[in-house]
């Protein structure tokens, strides 16, 4: 597959399509450019100008090239203080690491190639067979710099160049196409479906990238994947980069359309909500596509018995048992008793391509209105038998697949975001949370919570739901503390506050009032 | 929508009888006062009245109509638009248990006879052939083979006993409560003989024609034998009947189960197929011979039941049950043929106790793998409470661990540590003298 796209993006790029090659590219995860054969981890380097744009040897790019105007310059900083990746591989050292070891028989979780394929970096994610050398895992860098960013020496060391193309009053390689940092290494993270698509390879899954969490991992231990919303993850981090609207961020500020599409991939007319919305929209759009990924590649594996429990919404089984079941009451998109697919995965692209059907963009709308019949098939695939029929399920999640690929291709190249449009997605988002369709399924009640939450722009008070589900991925008090607490006692603490969850309760409290705080 | 929900093989439409059974009679055909209607509840003669007034299988077709038979129908059925959204009385699936009577012969004509719920002949055997003759003083001298080519169940004995009540209560061709029954509402079958038999509401409209206390222990143990086979011969029909995976065949709240930490259950640890009857099956196949001179269980037992476990094809799971049936019914034959004359000594009961509550302490942390325990030594503690007197606290604690509270239909949060350790206690009662 990526061989495939090698020459693809080069021809295209030639003929200068940014949006062309959006839109004929089958996947922008796939790395354009060849297996790095000179890779360069780590955050020494970094740190030489991303530590703060008054400290090192940011100082002097910031006085004769105004580069805290393009980035934020302390993002280095940030990451290393409380970006939780960093700790990617040394968790794998914590009690509940090594339990799981001892439960999935494994030698050695650190060298085990099926936890580093996440929990290090993977220098050539499409090379079958990997063994533990395949990877750099080190305790202090775990999913470092490199990892989202590229591993390949080139880009780290030409973004700065300064005589690269002799231009003068800006670094030579923010003019550059986005193809052409890529062919230097560089993964175009501005790029929103780019982004979703990478996150999602660990924190959904890629079955050619050796990406998979099993049920046989959960049951060992591995706490659950979290609902995939991409505003909720990247603001948890915390976000370490800038955006378009920073007041400090002024290169974008007065940037001409077509060339902030051409370059960064964003309207700059559709304003931070719209920017917010893109975002959301996006990337729960690509998470959607990676799952139904996983879902086709798992219908290949498939055994008498079905798929793998892991394709499936945990909590349709993982509930205590109680009468009247607010299950039952609910009603099944299938017949009850089978394991549907996540609840979390419909709800919110649900409303996203509800949303966006009903915007005047035609070519958007079209595709958007697809949605329920793409979704419907893909789960009557799952109930047909329980754990699936696998037959059945291919089809479906091959279409599912290829359906949310155009439909994020379509919306990320369509200025449907307007300020309007973006807060009637946050609407529909609220509406959707408090829906009794989906009240009984905390999980996607919490996804649709985050959804909304990311929207909101601070106006209400969404702490006052924090007691009754979690309303982020991490604790503020998680992000912020200087003592690291352990995966285990933090799955504890969530796990504890999410099985919490009382519909009836959390419905008398949503939505949040209006904050206020000033 | 339409196409799935038909597409539920809850159980065939097809009756429960092949065509060459002999016909029922109805509950009216047995209760003329001078035969088992008297009016004495709880005496001979008056079977068909005591019955009626205490025994729930008298009412299993009525509940067909309460509201949460209609709740199940209504869950199976919405978006069905051609079947009455509450009629479960006209569901064959509900039926083929709730009631046995459908197809009945009276005075030589036939009727309906499902408002009987689980009549008389639904345990005794479809009476056409047997009825004219269990009456005469001939009838007494046949044999349990004569009596059986008669149509006749002898609930006497015991294996007969227990599997025809297996038959409803696990499951058989036709019976068929699956995952998809019980996600509709319907209560998940847990069944153990000595629980149903001797819970206080019920009144047996029979009286035991061996001394309770050692009665009570041999029917307990071959309730297990009995119920493990009715789950294999489900197996064995669900492979062509079924859905699959049927997952009622593995343990309910290894899924059902909010996820805390840890998670209650070992991963690996718990039997993959029918954890509730296959978990006492080491210590029964040990203690088999000491209560029943003779009766050795069959050697390779253990091997299809782990197989079962496995991610098989439909023949392979076929194979495998088929197997396993067999093995069961030569058992359940050496059990029958055995002496069960002699009472059975203290010390052998204490020994039984005794390892029963040793392998629960080591059973892995799964509800389906402990309660079966708690159930046995319970049993065995209503049979002889003299020889096994100073356990009931312990088992007190286990109950209040294992029972479900109020509003849930599972166990919730249940300590399995607390439970194995209290079994360990009962285990270092029963070793001292």
């Amino acid at each position: 597959m990526k061989l495939f796209h090698a020459p693809l993006a080069v021809i295209l790029a030639a003929t200068g399509g940014v949006s062309v090659w959006q839109v004929m590219a089958a996947d922008p995860v796939a790395d354009p450019a060849p297996a790095p054969a000179n890779i360069n981890p780590g955050i020494a380097a970094c740190l030489g100008c991303h530590k703060g744009p008054d400290l090192g040897s940011a100082i002097r790019f910031v006085k004769d090239y105004k580069s805290d105007e393009f980035v934020r310059l302390n993002e280095s900083m940030i990451w290393e203080s409380h970006d939780p990746h960093s700790k990617a591989f040394s968790v794998l050292k914590t009690p509940l690491g090594e339990q799981m070891g001892k439960n999935l028989n494994y030698k050695d979780v650190t060298t085990e190639v099926a936890c580093l394929a996440c929990h290090a970096m993977d220098i050539d994610p499409y090379k079958k067979d990997k063994k533990p050398s395949d990877f750099v895992a080190q305790d202090s860098l775990g999913i470092g710099c490199q990892g989202c960013h590229g591993l390949q020496s080139d880009w780290q060391s030409k973004h700065y160049e300064e005589a690269f193309r002799n231009n003068g009053s800006v670094i030579p390689w923010r003019e550059s196409t986005p193809e052409e940092k890529g062919k230097a290494g560089l993964k175009n993270l501005r790029d929103p479906q780019v982004k979703a698509a990478h996150c999602a390879t660990c924190h959904v899954g890629d079955p050619e990238m050796g990406r998979v969490v099993t049920h046989a991992m959960y049951a060992a231990g591995h706490p659950p994947l979290l609902p995939y919303e991409l505003s909720t993850y990247t603001s948890d981090q915390p976000r370490h980069w800038g955006t378009p609207f920073d007041p400090k961020l002024k290169y974008f500020h007065s940037m001409k359309p077509e060339k902030a599409h051409k370059l960064f991939s964003f309207y700059p007319d559709e304003g931070q909500a719209g920017y917010d919305a893109r975002h959301v929209a996006i990337g729960a759009v690509m998470g959607l596509n990676a799952e139904a990924k996983l879902l086709a590649h798992e219908s290949d594996k498939a055994t008498p018995a079905g798929l793998d429990y892991a394709r499936f919404d945990c909590y349709a089984c993982h509930h205590d048992l109680k009468v009247p079941s607010a299950r039952q009451e609910r009603g099944y998109e299938g017949a009850p008793g089978r394991p549907p697919l996540k609840a979390w995965n419909g709800a919110l692209t649900g409303v996203i391509a509800a949303h966006a059907a009903q915007t005047s963009n035609t070519k958007v709308a079209e595709i958007a209105k697809q949605f329920p019949d793409k979704w419907k098939a893909t789960q009557q695939a799952a109930y047909a038998k329980p754990l699936g029929d696998p037959v059945a399920m291919k089809k479906a999640a091959a279409e599912l697949s290829a359906w949310s690929l155009a439909f994020a291709n379509a919306l990320q190249s369509s200025p449907i975001y307007t300020p309007e449009e973006a807060k009637k997605l946050q609407a529909m988002l609220v509406k959707a949370a408090a829906d009794k369709k989906y009240l009984a399924d905390a999980e996607a009640v919490m996804a649709l919570v985050w959804a909304s939450r990311a929207l909101d722009n601070q106006t209400a008070d969404w702490s006052s739901l924090a007691e009754l589900l979690p309303i982020s991925v991490r604790t503020p008090s998680e992000v912020m503390s200087k003592t690291p607490t352990t995966v285990g006692d933090l799955l504890k603490d969530r796990m504890r506050l999410f099985n919490g969850y009382d519909a009836e309760k959390f419905k008398a409290h949503f939505p949040p009032k209006p904050s206020t705080k000033e | 929508m339409l196409l799935l929900v038909s597409s539920l093989a809850i159980a065939g439409s097809a009756t429960s009888r092949p065509e060459a059974q002999p016909s029922s009679s109805p509950v009216a055909s047995c209760s003329a006062a001078s035969c088992h209607g008297g009016m004495d509840v709880g005496k001979i003669g008056s079977e068909v009245t005591t019955w009626r007034s205490a025994d729930p299988h008298s009412k299993a077709y009525s509940v067909l109509f309460n509201p949460d038979s209609q709740r199940i129908i209504a869950n199976l059925r919405k978006g069905d638009s051609n079947r009455w959204r509450d009629a479960a009385h006209l569901e064959q699936a509900c039926l083929n248990c709730h009631s046995t009577g459908a197809h009945s012969t009276f005075d030589g004509q036939p009727i309906d006879a499902s408002s009987d719920g689980v009549g008389c002949d639904g345990c005794h055997g479809p009476s056409e052939k047997w009825l004219p003759k269990h009456y005469e003083p001939t009838w007494k001298g046949l044999t349990f083979q004569q009596k059986r080519d008669l149509g006749f169940n002898d609930t006497k004995d015991l294996g007969s006993r227990t599997l025809i009540c297996a038959s409803c209560h696990v499951g058989d061709k036709d019976r068929d409560v699956n995952h998809d029954l019980i996600a509709a509402g319907h209560p998940r079958l847990a069944f153990d003989y000595s629980r149903f038999h001797y819970q206080p509401g019920y009144t047996k409209h029979w009286t035991e024609t061996q001394p309770e206390r050692d009665f009570e222990i041999r029917s307990w143990f071959i309730g297990q034998v009995a119920a493990l086979r009715a789950a294999a011969n489900l197996t064995v029909e669900r492979t062509s009947h079924g859905v699959v995976p049927e997952l009622t065949e593995q343990s309910c709240f290894a899924c059902h189960q909010s996820l805390t930490t840890p998670i209650r259950g070992t991963p690996g640890e718990t039997p993959q197929w029918q954890p509730w009857h296959v978990t006492l099956l080491s210590t029964l196949i040990e203690e088999s011979p000491k209560l029943f001179p003779g009766a050795t269980a069959p050697k390779l037992v253990q091997f299809p039941v782990k197989q079962l476990g496995k991610a098989l094809s439909n023949d392979e799971r076929r194979r495998h049950a088929e197997a396993l049936t067999a093995d069961l019914d030569r058992w359940l034959d050496d059990l029958r043929k055995a002496d069960s004359s002699q009472p059975i000594p203290a010390d052998v009961l204490r020994q039984l106790a005794a390892n029963l509550a040793i392998a629960g302490s080591k059973a892995p942390s799964d509800y389906d793998c402990l309660a079966p325990y708690y159930l046995a030594l319970a049993a065995l503690h209503h049979a002889d409470e003299k020889t096994l007197g100073g356990i009931s606290n312990s088992l007190e604690s286990i109950a209040k661990q294992l029972k479900y509270k109020k509003g849930q239909t599972g166990p919730g949060e249940f300590d399995a540590e607390t439970v194995k350790a209290a079994f360990a206690a009962i285990a270092k009662l029963l070793a001292s003298p």
